[in-house]
């Protein structure tokens, strides 16, 4: 284009302008909204957010020692998990998509439910499920403006009402809110999400929280939940377990899980008793019969199984299973803990 | 009227930047990437695209619940449930049983004892019975009800009566129920749910061959499901009484305090909708979409409910309904607005087969949200975007873009193309592990259906 041609249509433009301006006055100096009628309305993402945050991929660069506890847990295998797909019909069943699948939490609030996402099926329940703002924002226990991210501080971080949004689908919360452990200041992340330290890039250390979010599939945290006892008491002997360490029930979550005490008699020539059920702490399905026998925090459990004659040793086991009718030898069982007492 | 320092300074700025441009080359790539996605996203938006109708939302929810309320007799329906058990139990004699039956059948409101019996009790052949008798009263309350035992119930031969049930009651979602009897290897169930195919054959005008044979039946079946899924009403011969094979000749029911009962029953779905527990949410959607044009109105309502749960799962239902839900575009297209809705909004348009969103979801293909893009990529399929090719195909090609989208795009291709390379790029990237299987094999399995659709079209 012609250069004075160019200033001519540059002065005729700023003219324009400014009686565009003239025009509209000072409504004109209202800055645009993306979609204002729907921020307004619904509230989200009224703040424009400097960068859009995808992908806990995005997360990866800078937290790397985070990122790999948290891949490889329950919450980053949530939708891929084979457990989960069999039980859902393969996510058929739409409800379950919600939580195993879900946007950020912070986009319908805490302690509400989530709703379904539909990308990045590999990543769960993702970094952004939990650190993802509703104006885009990233979110931490701490403000670190200087960080790349730029988290904002939020106290629901570590809030029970973060966990509540997925985990109260099955009363978990309102089992802890009801538990020794919630008066004592005890809560979930205490247990699932423990401090630990953290390099700094500028050198030094940092407290943090682990990310591999120990549970049901957990041993040692599983163990950590009960006391289990066998003890003789005049002509029986006495199974007991007393929910010690699980702020909830245990178990808890969904109805599949089962917590069983099994038992045993040894005679004098050797010979064992095949193993029997003492007593199995579950919340029945839906079209089962039978009561939620979950074993409350705080709470024991005492079955006396009178001692055969001839007997000269009795033996206990504490059973945990992911699903309930399986056998022992199933991977999905557990064996938590086996006491004896001679007779 | 004034001028504000802001407002001048501003135009001196867009003449400035406008200045500039005329002196840059332009070129077909320039868009604006700047950090702002909501920037980019408002930058994308094409000049000749249409605005976005106002999205006006309002709270609904407590409406439903009022509306939900209906109280019920308890103690006659207990009654009514022992009348019920000697009427239909093995335990009483023959005299006992016709008497009581007799008594049963007389009683106005006994489709509320019946339900009862369908959703609690412990015997499939009296939940079965229940069934028939609730489609044989005329019982439309009992919608809802017969819906979602379709859901839960797992008694093969009262599966069967409630479908039959369900079609006495003009609603056909339960016929591909009927169709797998008939090709399932138990000759019981065959031989009840042929009879009841040509039953429903009979009182929707659907013509069978003389004798028809169990493959004419079974299509048969699968015809109606097909065009309940299409239309979701049909309409039966009005002068057209179904037989009544059980002899049960009940009397129907008040079709006034059906009506009443089944409009309450639907409010209660809405109010399920916004609780926290996600079962009743589930039962609710599985209800409302196989309820076909019943509760349309009542779903548009809640598409502007304040309330996001409300709105979110009435999205999902509207989605789910496809084209019979084709008249409630108008209700969905203004949800394109709203941040927490309008990915599903865009999947929703494109499932019921609103043209007109087509340039707005052209333009969210350069949206900076993910959600939004791969949603957008997918309705375009949906909607037969011809138009949109050229952009879906570099974005599939572009190995920059995220793997969601790339997905989403080679899928609406496939469709659109109704030719091989876009699935069979799909079939590959499943064989090299390269997305997350089960996603692809669903998308694979839906372009399969939507290509069988458009060919047959």
């Amino acid at each position: 284009m012609n250069p004075i041609l160019r200033i001519l249509l540059a002065v005729v433009l700023v003219g324009g302008g400014i009686g565009v301006a003239y025009w509209l006055g000072d409504d004109a100096s209202e800055e645009p909204k993306e979609t204002a009628a729907g921020d307004e309305e619904t509230g989200v993402g009224t703040t424009a957010a400097p960068q859009i945050w995808q992908s806990s991929q995005d997360c990866k660069a800078c937290h790397e020692d985070v990122w790999d506890e948290w891949h490889g847990s329950h919450h980053q295998i949530s939708y891929l998990n084979p457990e989960v797909r069999k039980l859902s019909d393969d996510f058929r069943n739409k409800e379950c998509q919600a939580c195993h699948l879900p946007v950020p939490i912070s986009q319908t609030g805490y302690g509400k439910r989530t709703l379904p996402r539909n990308t990045h099926p590999t990543e769960g329940v993702s970094c952004l499920t939990c650190h993802l703002g509703k104006d885009g924002e990233i979110l931490g226990r701490n403000a670190v403006p200087s960080a790349p991210c730029k988290p904002v501080a939020s106290p629901q971080m570590v809030s029970v009402d973060m966990c509540a949004s997925c985990h109260n689908q099955h009363q978990t919360t309102d089992q802890w809110r009801a538990s020794p452990q919630a008066k004592q200041g005890i809560s979930c992340n205490d247990c699932h999400m423990p401090e630990v330290l953290r390099n700094v890039a500028s050198g030094g250390t940092r407290k943090g929280r682990g990310h591999v979010f120990h549970g049901a599939h957990d041993k040692a945290t599983l163990q950590a939940a009960g006391r289990f006892t066998l003890t003789r008491d005049g002509d029986a002997v006495t199974l007991r377990l007393e929910n010690v360490g699980a702020g909830h029930n245990f178990p808890t979550e969904e109805r599949h899980r089962a917590v069983d005490m099994e038992y045993r008699f040894v005679d004098g020539s050797g010979k064992a008793t095949e193993w029997s059920r003492a007593y199995r702490f579950r919340s029945p399905y839906r079209d089962e019969v039978g009561e939620n026998t979950q074993l409350p925090a705080g709470e024991a459990k005492a079955v006396r199984v009178p001692i055969p004659s001839g007997s000269v040793k009795a033996e206990a086991r504490l059973w945990y299973r992911l699903s309930p009718y399986i056998t022992n030898e199933d991977p999905r069982s557990t064996l938590l803990e086996e006491r004896s007492v001679d007779l | 009227m004034s001028i504000s320092d802001r407002a001048v300074g501003r135009s001196v700025f867009v003449a400035l930047v406008v200045l500039l441009a005329s002196c840059a080359p332009a070129t077909p790539d320039d868009v604006d990437e700047g950090d702002d996605g909501r920037r980019a996203e408002a930058a994308a938006q094409s000049p000749s695209t249409p605005e976005i109708p106002v999205l006006q939302l309002a709270p609904r929810l407590e409406d439903f619940r009022t509306r939900a309320e209906f109280s019920v007799d308890t103690a006659k329906i207990a009654e009514l449930i022992e009348v019920y058990e000697l009427a239909e139990g093995d335990d009483a004699s023959g005299r006992t049983q016709a008497r009581a039956r007799r008594s049963f059948a007389g009683e106005k409101g006994a489709a509320r004892a019946l339900e009862e019996v369908l959703v609690a009790h412990d015997n499939a052949r009296l939940r079965a019975v229940a069934a028939f008798e609730l489609g044989a009263r005329a019982a439309r309350g009992a919608l809802p009800i017969l819906l979602k035992r379709l859901k839960y119930e797992k008694d093969d031969f009262a599966r069967v009566e409630i479908a039959f049930a369900l079609a006495q009651l003009d609603n056909l979602a339960g016929m591909t129920e009927l169709a797998r009897h008939i090709d399932g290897p138990n000759e019981a169930l065959r031989q009840r749910a042929g009879t009841l195919v040509m039953q429903v054959a009979k009182r929707f005008g659907s013509e069978l061959p003389e004798a028809p044979t169990w493959r004419d039946l079974a299509r048969c079946a699968r015809d109606f499901d097909l065009r309940w899924r299409g239309e979701g009403s049909i309409a039966a011969a009005p002068a057209e009484k179904l037989d009544d094979p059980e002899g049960s000749a009940a009397s129907t029911e008040d079709p006034q305090v059906e009506r009443a009962i089944l409009d309450a029953r639907i409010a209660g779905l809405f109010v399920d909708l916004e609780g926290f527990q996600l079962r009743p949410v589930d039962d609710a959607r599985f209800i409302l979409t196989r309820m076909g044009r019943v509760g349309m109105d009542d779903l548009e309502l809640a598409l502007s409910a304040r309330e996001p749960y409300l709105r979110n799962h009435s999205l999902e239902v509207v989605r789910d309904l496809e084209r019979v839900a084709t008249r409630l575009a108008p209700a969905v297209r203004p949800l394109l607005r709203d941040p927490l809705s309008r990915a599903l909004a865009c999947r929703t348009l494109g499932a019921i087969g609103d043209a007109r969103a087509i340039p707005w979801c052209i333009d969210f293909l350069d949206s900076p949200h993910l959600e939004l893009r791969t949603a957008a990529a997918t309705a375009l399929g949906s909607l037969g975007a011809s138009e949109a090719k050229p952009k879906l195909t570099a974005l599939v090609r572009d190995e920059a873009t995220p793997m969601d989208l790339r997905v989403a795009a080679a899928g609406s291709l496939a469709i659109l193309e109704l030719e091989r390379p876009w699935w069979r790029w799909l079939v590959e990237l499943r064989s090299k592990g390269g997305y997350h299987a089960p996603t692809l094999d669903e998308l694979l399995d839906r372009i399969d259906v939507r290509v069988e659709q458009s060919r047959r079209r």
